[in-house]
C-alpha cells in the first residue's frame, strides 16, 4: 500500500503537469491581455480592412492619438504614411470622421474620408471602428479593431 | 395672615422653588457634561517625529472604510461639479450605462493616483527623511514612493508613464504636499468611469489633525480630460494597532472569467485582426 503511493503520485503528477502548464499559459495569456478601457477611446493603433467590395479589400493601419484636445493620427505609418488632416468625434453617437488625402494608382492623391461608429468602447482588444469611406469617386466600407 | 404677610410668604416660597429648580438644572447639566466628557475623550494629539515633523505612520493603519465617490467629495460647495470635457462626460455616461464592468480595478490593476486613497483597503506610511513610502493592502499589492529630498518634479515627457506616476513632496508646516505626474492611461480616477489622460498632474495634501484622522485632499489637473482643475477631499480614519494583511486580488477573480464585452463575447477572447477579413 505504502509502496504504491509514490507511483500513484507520479502518475497523478504526470496527468496534472500538462494541465498545470496549460492553466499557467492560459493565465499568462489572460493577464497579458488584461486591460480595460482607459484614456481617450480613439487612442491607439487600429488595423483592419477597407474596400469597395468583399472581393476588393485592403489592409489598413491607423495610428490615432489625443493631443492638445484634438484627435491626430496617421494612416499606414511608414514610407507611405498619410497624415490625418481632420478628425471629428461626435461623442453623442460616437461617430468618428477622419479625413486625409491618399495616394492614387495614377500617382496623384484623392480625398479619403472615413465615417463610422466606435463600438465596444470598454474593450481593450476588440474595440471597433467601422463604417463607410469615400476615396475620390470610390465608395465602400471599412472595419478596424484596436490592436 | 395679612395680605402683605401672604405676599411675602409667597415670594419667599417662589424663590426657594426657583433656587431649587435652578440647582437641579445646574446639577443635571454638570452631570451631562461629565458624562459627555467621559464618553468622548479628547482626540489623541498628532504624533510627531523627534524633529517635530508630523508622523503619518505609527502603530496602526489608515483604513478607508468604503469606496469613495469623487463626485460626492468635491471641494467648492454644493454647486461644485466635475468639469468634464465632452468625451470624458460621454465615457462617464457609457460606463454608468454598463454598470462600470470595465473598471480597471476590477481587473486587479492598481487604482493609481488619488483613487488609491479612496479604495477601501488599508494603507501605511513609512516615513524616512528623504522619502516616504506608502504601501497599500489592496490594488494589486502596490506601493508608492514620494521623493522628499527636494528634487524638482520632472517633465512628464521625461518620465516612463506608470500607474502611480512620479511623486515629489515637501512639508508646508504640518501639511505634506505631494505633486505627481507621469501617469499612464491604464486607470480611472474614480470607480464610476472618470477618465484621465497622460497629461494628468495631481497635487495632494495630507494632514493629520489628530492621531486618528488623516485628511486627504487631491487636486486633479488634466487639460486633456477636464476643462479646469478640480479638488476632492475626505478623511481617512486610523485603526490603532492594526496591521496590513495579505490580499491577492488576482486569486480566483471569477468576475474576469465571466466578463463579456458589448458584443456579448468573452472579454479576453483575443481575436487576430484577420477575423475582420472578408470571407472569400
Amino acid at each position: 500500500m505504502l509502496a504504491s503511493r509514490p507511483s500513484a503520485n507520479r502518475s497523478i503528477i504526470t496527468v496534472l503537469k500538462p494541465i498545470a502548464a496549460l492553466s499557467g499559459l492560459l493565465i499568462t495569456l489572460t493577464l497579458g491581455t488584461a486591460a480595460a478601457q482607459a484614456g481617450h477611446p480613439v487612442k491607439g493603433s487600429w488595423s483592419g480592412y477597407w474596400g469597395p467590395s468583399e472581393a476588393q479589400k485592403h489592409r489598413i493601419l491607423m495610428m490615432l492619438d489625443w493631443q492638445n484636445n484634438e484627435i491626430v493620427g496617421t494612416f499606414n505609418p511608414g514610407p507611405s504614411a498619410v497624415k490625418v488632416e481632420k478628425a471629428t468625434l461626435d461623442v453623442a453617437t460616437w461617430t468618428l470622421t477622419l479625413e486625409a488625402h491618399m495616394p492614387t494608382q495614377s500617382g496623384g492623391t484623392a480625398r479619403y474620408v472615413t465615417t463610422g461608429k466606435l463600438e465596444n468602447l470598454g474593450s481593450w482588444n476588440n474595440r471597433r471602428y467601422s463604417g463607410t469611406y469615400e476615396f475620390g469617386q470610390e465608395r465602400g466600407t471599412f472595419i478596424v479593431a484596436l490592436n | 395672615m395679612s395680605p402683605i404677610e401672604r405676599t411675602l410668604a409667597l415670594l419667599s416660597a417662589t424663590g426657594l422653588v426657583s433656587m431649587s429648580v435652578t440647582a437641579t438644572v445646574v446639577h443635571a447639566q454638570q452631570k451631562a457634561a461629565a458624562e459627555h466628557t467621559a464618553a468622548k475623550p479628547l482626540p489623541a494629539p498628532t504624533p510627531r517625529l523627534a524633529d517635530g515633523t508630523v508622523d503619518l505612520g505609527g502603530d496602526g493603519i489608515w483604513s478607508q472604510p468604503w469606496i469613495t465617490d469623487f463626485g460626492k467629495q468635491l471641494v467648492g460647495g454644493p454647486n461644485a461639479k466635475v468639469p468634464f470635457l465632452p468625451w470624458t462626460k460621454a465615457m462617464f455616461d457609457y460606463n454608468a450605462d454598463n454598470k462600470v464592468v470595465y473598471d480597471p480595478e476590477g481587473f486587479c490593476l492598481p487604482p493609481g493616483g488619488p483613487r488609491m486613497f479612496g479604495t477601501p483597503y488599508p494603507a501605511q506610511f513609512i516615513q524616512q527623511p528623504k522619502r516616504i513610502i506608502v504601501i497599500f493592502e489592496g490594488g494589486a499589492h502596490v506601493w508608492r514612493e514620494i521623493h522628499m529630498d527636494g528634487r524638482p518634479l520632472p517633465k512628464r515627457e521625461d518620465i516612463n508613464p506608470t500607474y502611480f506616476g512620479y511623486s515629489v513632496g515637501h512639508w508646508e508646516g504640518d501639511t505634506l504636499v505631494v505633486e505627481a505626474t507621469g501617469f499612464n492611461e491604464k486607470t480611472w480616477l474614480n470607480f464610476n468611469g472618470t477618465m484621465h489622460t497622460d497629461q494628468l498632474r495631481t497635487i495632494e495634501k495630507f494632514t493629520r489633525p489628530t492621531r486618528d484622522t488623516l485628511h486627504y485632499e487631491a487636486t486633479i489637473i488634466d487639460p486633456g480630460a477636464y476643462s479646469e482643475p478640480w479638488t476632492v477631499a475626505w478623511d481617512i480614519p486610523w485603526t490603532a494597532g492594526a496591521e496590513l494583511a495579505e490580499y491577492i486580488c488576482q486569486e480566483n477573480n471569477q468576475f474576469l472569467l465571466k466578463l463579456k464585452d458589448d458584443f456579448g463575447k468573452p472579454f479576453f477572447e483575443d481575436l487576430p485582426v484577420e477575423h475582420l477579413s472578408p470571407k472569400p
